[in-house]
């Protein structure tokens, strides 16, 4: 389709260039007759010999040729297609005819139309070429650049990952192009530079609030130590020093989970992290527990997968983790309730859940218990400042997991899901 | 105060700016029967542990000039193998591991029970003596063979599970001396933070029924807000 539409346009040029020799033959015509157009004709000819290139007939009114390089055709005005078997030549050339008047005589002009079809073959298959060339220098142009973003884009990944894993110090190379990726790299390194200062200065912060508040809670701590040592032992007095005693340290155990919070949640530790094994973790707080629980007249059972489960992560942070809920479970369930510590890995994904068939949490506040200082009205009578499931789910989502409360149907369930160990391996 | 017989005076260095903090300590230890050199900064601090033998190293971490830490590092690399507590009101999920890490052998934060400070204090002053291995340990009647991992009480064999034998080798290790129940978290559990159950009392109940109750002498007692101790009933 492409060929013929071309060829239209190439017949529709021929014919304008015929028209156009002949209205220049017109004026030659006007000016020195018959003769000065056969004398044109001829020279014309003399350059493009009929095989390659144009030809000519001029006859007169009834018919007598008075010069030309091709005899008999082209009395009508008019277009023709002629082949070249016709004229004498190779049957593969054909001609574009074009017949008009010169006065009373007839003046045909003809024009080899192979030439232009080979040169429109030409530029047809160089077309196809040029395009094929063009399309595949611009794919390999495409891939190149595609890899050479791609892998500082990978770069700007395993950096991240670097960043995550608690390491600020390291910044982003930025390189002489100034596109949009060394912007990118440029406003990182910025917020890179702001966090470090920030978790600087907040630990500065945190030191001296340690300072500044334990030191004070520290003496207190050591009068109330001095008077007991000066009272008659086991009288009232002592009884109420040593509940002054204990409430100090509430004080002090409120303010060091706090802190410890803020500083799990802002990645302290982090850099410590390695590749850590769950399973030994879970069968030895169920070892460590399965006694407290029994004291409780509860039961623990254990239903852990017996294979590793390797996370990238901290291993006195997910103990205590493991700890904190089952400690929650014993707590606050009555006894003849059953906990059960369950693990697997689901999609390369290490998890592991802690279910009881107590009470359970209804269901509006399991959002809520996560809330440092939330507690459940029910417990408001046992021990403790409502933080040890904000400790949990710090805990749980420095090691980028999640953490759901679920309907056992009855109590509760609660699992854990880590990412998939290879994508924090790297 | 509490002083035990079969603790043996210490010479103590303790380095504490807050001088409230170091007279109690310092009082305490005293009454406690060792002997207490007080610094209030750590350069002095490292001239001391150069100049004199000392058993036992308490080091606060906040002190102007030199720090406890970098004061504890220099200590180590000149050398000196002194044990060390770190006395410190850094309570941070990193700080126990620098602490550790910088050379210190054990951690204690503030504020702190002096009974707790005590055990410690005592517990780190017998280390240089014990420094090969032993593979027997005996309290009274009651042996534990550390390679063949039986106990015994007089002829009668004793079945521990795995986390109550570690638990009677730490207390037996420290016979005589007052253990606390921090201590004993750390060194059986591996808990570095507070449990909100009575861990350590279920584990002491059940060791002291199997190694205690059918026997006519006991020897596990319980030092009431202290932690425990082992040893033969004294006249």
């Amino acid at each position: 389709m492409f060929y013929a539409s071309m060829q239209n346009k190439i017949i529709s040029q021929l014919d304008k260039d015929l028209v156009w020799r002949y209205e220049n033959l017109q004026q030659v015509f006007r000016v020195s007759g018959v003769e000065g157009v056969a004398e044109v004709c001829r020279l014309d000819n003399l350059n493009n010999p009929m095989q390659h290139g144009v030809g000519f007939e001029l006859a007169g009114p009834n018919g007598e040729i008075f010069d030309g390089n091709m005899t008999g055709f082209g009395r009508e005005a008019g277009f023709y297609n002629v082949n070249g078997k016709t004229l004498g030549y190779t049957e593969k050339q054909n001609y574009r005819f074009y017949t008009n008047n010169l006065g009373d005589n007839h003046l045909t002009l003809a024009v080899n139309q192979n030439l232009l079809d080979d040169l429109l073959k030409n530029s047809i298959s160089n077309f196809f070429l040029t395009f094929l060339l063009t399309t595949i220098l611009a794919l390999l142009g495409g891939i190149f650049l595609a890899n050479r973003s791609h892998a500082r884009v990978r770069n700007l990944a395993s950096f991240m990952e670097n960043v995550g894993q608690g390491n600020l110090d390291s910044r982003l190379p930025i390189s002489y192009r100034g596109d949009d990726i060394d912007n990118l790299s440029c406003n990182m390194n910025n917020a890179l530079e702001l966090l470090q200062s920030q978790i600087t200065a907040m630990k500065e912060v945190s030191n001296n609030i340690a300072h500044d508040l334990k030191t004070p809670l520290n003496r207190l701590n050591m009068k109330i130590a001095e008077a007991i040592n000066l009272a008659e032992p086991a009288s009232p007095v002592v009884n109420k020093l040593e509940d002054a005693s204990d409430e100090a340290a509430q004080i002090n155990d409120t303010f060091e989970a706090l802190l410890r919070i803020s500083q799990i949640e802002a990645g302290a530790r982090k850099s410590c992290f390695a590749e850590t094994d769950l399973t030994p973790i879970l069968q030895n707080v169920y070892e460590v527990y399965e006694v407290v629980a029994d004291e409780n007249q509860q039961v623990i059972d254990i239903d852990i997968s017996s294979e590793k489960l390797m996370l990238h992560g901290d291993a006195s942070l997910l103990l205590q983790l493991v700890v904190n809920l089952i400690e929650n479970a014993i707590r606050h369930c009555a006894p003849n309730t059953r906990i059960v510590i369950s693990s697997g890995s689901t999609d390369n994904c290490p998890w592991f859940s802690v279910c009881d068939d107590g009470d359970g949490i209804p269901e509006e506040a399991r959002e809520r218990v996560f809330e440092r200082l939330y507690r459940l009205e029910t417990s408001r009578t046992t021990k403790g400042a409502g933080l040890g499931l904000s400790l949990v789910r710090a805990i749980v989502e420095v090691h980028g997991g999640s953490i759901n409360l679920s309907d056992n149907q009855p109590g509760l369930c609660v699992k854990v899901v880590f990412n998939s160990n290879s994508q924090s391996d790297q | 105060m509490l002083t035990h017989s079969r603790n043996k005076s210490l010479n103590i260095l303790l380095i504490e700016d807050d001088k409230e903090t170091a007279e109690y300590t310092a009082n305490g230890l005293t009454q406690a029967g060792h002997v207490v050199d007080v610094v209030e900064n750590g350069k002095e601090g490292l001239l001391h542990c150069m100049e004199s033998n000392y058993d036992v190293l308490i080091v606060d971490r906040m002190l102007p000039g030199m720090d406890g830490l970098s004061m504890m590092k220099a200590v180590r690399a000149s050398g000196i193998k002194t044990p060390a507590l770190f006395l410190t009101a850094l309570s941070g999920v990193d700080d126990r591991v620098e602490g550790l890490e910088a050379g210190g052998d054990d951690y204690l934060t503030k504020p702190f029970a002096f009974s707790e400070l005590l055990a410690r204090v005592n517990a780190l002053g017998r280390r240089p003596a014990e420094s090969k291995e032993q593979t027997h340990l005996q309290v009274g009647d009651l042996t534990m063979d550390l390679l063949k991992r039986t106990v015994k009480r007089g002829d009668v064999a004793i079945d521990l599970q795995p986390r109550e034998f570690l638990l009677l080798e730490v207390l037996m290790k420290n016979e005589g001396r007052v253990v606390s129940r921090t201590m004993l978290l750390e060194k059986v559990w591996d808990f570095h933070f507070d449990p909100k159950t009575s861990v350590v009392e279920t584990h002491i109940s059940r060791l002291r029924a199997k190694i205690d109750k059918p026997f006519d002498v006991p020897l596990l007692n319980t030092m009431r807000n202290i932690g425990y101790s082992l040893h033969t009933p004294r006249s």
